[in-house]
């Protein structure tokens, strides 16, 4: 073994530029690793962490207005045995112009922004104090540009009211801005004015939350019951944490995909480069390992030599 | 081996170096570098191995250390059948048993020349430091211990080579042209080291196509040619019979005047 490490010892003294690049390389590329796996293991599930702290919904139940009434969407929770429930929320869908651009977005009444379930974390501004304030989604502020402070116009009613970006929130039971639809909120009483005559364009939104997360089947099982509970055609939509959390994810797996990819390429390049230094060193060595093995090395020693070689720099 | 062996009569009887029939056959080759040789080297003897370029007489030195297997035929030495060894028997053999000089000294480059020299002998377990600069102030090159091969001049990379050979004080050792690289004046000096290790009883093998040198200082001279011996001369006196032995090189048929040595099987 003596023998071994003199030679490999000394041959790394003599080959200072392989072993600087191996150690280089292997440097990068166990750090470029161990960063993509520190970055995998801190945003595994951030998804639920949010949920949490902001008492996301398991199910959001979209009730049309012609049918429904509070009264009746009070009893809604016991129906389906929710431990929280928010709402109900009055809603419209509001055509909004900004500049040149229009957007269709759901408006919903609500006087807070906090609650026993879905709290919206404002990022900035205030919650609405009067009628001519509307609430963004931090998301779809960033997406196209639009400050608190600035103005809205809505088109979709015959008034066109124009209406002041108060706060942008961040709201855990919708997706981003550039996967789904988007959510407004303003004062409840500034809800009717919002409201177009026409059938069918006011609704409620009920939000619920179970002790325990449901699965899919459950979910839909409580969706069932609702639908035979309540008077024909009370159900116009409804939205699982299921779905939100696999369009919220889509972005991270995306990250961590990436993430992984580059670690794989950075080792798979550092197993090339090694392979063809020591390629490279073994061709140069052929009449070394020839005397090797003349003075009584054998074959495995010749290799630990080599081996030694590598790992030294790669390890140290 | 380095210590006296219950069989060492028998190793006498039977030779140190036995080749039976020994054909070798590099692949590819259609003629073979070994035809079917035969010899026994005995124990203590100084035997030179002569023949022009391409005669075979490095490939019957590199099986006899078994750094190469024969195509055919049966090499034992020191009583080891070298056929039933793997690669890391033949390794430990080599280091156990074997010394070996190279016409091109082949050093390893990266290791002083002191390093060179104890290398074997730390494959062997032992740290041998002392020995090792003894050998190299008996070979009259104590001062260049910590010196790196290509600071030395081609006598000095010989001696040390030398020296690498001894450390593990072999049972048999080989030179391959062990002066083919050198300058007259070193080439002596290295065949006089040589000589003087033979009066001390270490059985030598050289490989030479210098008849002068081989017949200077061995006491047999087995010629080769086409991957046959053609000629086994053991020499009563160095001096005699330089010039029939050279003839073996040039001539189809065995020089008459060499006493023939007999037919070992």
């Amino acid at each position: 073994m003596k023998a071994v490490v003199v030679k490999a010892l000394a041959d790394l003294r003599r080959r200072r530029l392989q072993a600087s690049v191996i150690f280089v390389t292997v440097l990068l590329a166990v750090g470029t690793g161990t960063m993509a796996l520190t970055l995998m293991t801190q945003t595994r599930d951030p998804y639920q962490t949010a949920f949490e702290a902001q008492k996301g919904a398991h199910l959001q139940v979209y009730y049309d207005g012609g049918v429904t009434d509070r009264q009746l969407l009070a009893s809604t929770p016991s129906l389906i045995g929710a431990s929280a429930f928010g709402g109900p929320y009055p809603s419209t869908t509001v055509e909004f112009q900004h500049g040149s651009r229009k957007f269709s977005l759901d408006t919903f009444g609500r006087d807070n922004p906090g609650g026993d379930v879905e709290v919206l974390k404002i990022t900035s501004g205030h919650w609405p104090v009067s009628d001519g304030e509307i609430v963004l989604t931090r998301s779809f502020a960033e997406l196209n540009h639009i400050s608190v402070g600035d103005s809205v116009k809505v088109v979709s009613v015959t008034q066109k009211p124009v209406l002041t970006v108060a706060a942008e929130v961040v709201d855990i039971d919708e997706g981003s801005a550039d996967l789904s639809s988007q959510h407004t909120w303003v004062l409840s009483s500034a809800i009717p004015a919002l409201t177009p005559t026409t059938p069918n364009s006011s609704f409620y939104l009920m939000d619920y939350r179970f002790a325990t997360d449901p699965t899919n089947s459950q979910l839909a099982g409580y969706v069932d019951r609702l639908k035979a509970s309540l008077p024909p055609g009370s159900i116009s939509g409804s939205v699982n944490y299921i779905l939100i959390r696999s369009v919220f994810n889509i972005t991270n797996q995306i990250l961590t995909s990436v993430l992984l990819a580059f670690s794989v390429f950075a080792l798979a390049a550092t197993a090339a480069i090694v392979a063809n230094l020591v390629t490279g060193i073994v061709i140069s060595s052929y009449r070394e390992i020839g005397i090797m093995k003349a003075v009584g090395f054998a074959p495995r020693e010749v290799v630990a030599v080599f081996v030694l070689q590598i790992l030294a720099p790669a390890l140290s | 081996m380095n210590s006296i062996s219950p069989n060492l009569v028998a190793l006498a009887r039977s030779g140190l170096v036995r080749l039976t029939d020994v054909t070798k056959v590099y692949q590819g080759g259609i003629t073979g570098a070994l035809d079917g040789v035969s010899i026994t080297v005995e124990k203590g003897e100084f035997t030179a191995i002569m023949g022009p370029s391409g005669s075979g007489k490095s490939t019957m030195l590199n099986l006899v250390a078994g750094l190469d297997r024969p195509t055919s035929g049966t090499i034992v030495v020191g009583g080891t059948d070298l056929s039933k060894l793997g690669e890391a028997g033949l390794a430990r053999f080599r280091r156990d048993h074997i010394g070996f000089v190279f016409q091109f000294f082949y050093l390893l480059p990266n290791l002083t020349a002191l390093e060179n020299v104890l290398i074997p002998a730390q494959l062997k377990g032992n740290m041998a430091t002392g020995r090792g600069r003894e050998l190299l102030e008996q070979l009259g090159i104590p001062d260049v211990a910590d010196k790196y091969p290509a600071r030395l001049s081609g006598g000095q990379q010989q001696r040390v080579a030398i020296a690498r050979a001894l450390i593990n004080n072999p049972t048999l050792l080989l030179a391959d042209e062990p002066t083919g690289a050198l300058d007259t004046h070193s080439g002596e000096q290295v065949m006089e080291l040589l000589g003087g290790l033979h009066r001390g009883g270490q059985t030598i093998l050289l490989v030479t196509h210098d008849a002068k040198l081989a017949t200077r200082n061995a006491a047999r001279v087995i010629s080769v040619m086409d991957g046959k011996i053609v000629d086994d001369a053991r020499l009563e006196s160095p001096e005699r019979a330089p010039s029939e032995v050279i003839r073996v090189r040039s001539e189809e048929t065995p020089p008459a005047g060499a006493r023939r040595a007999p037919e070992t099987k």
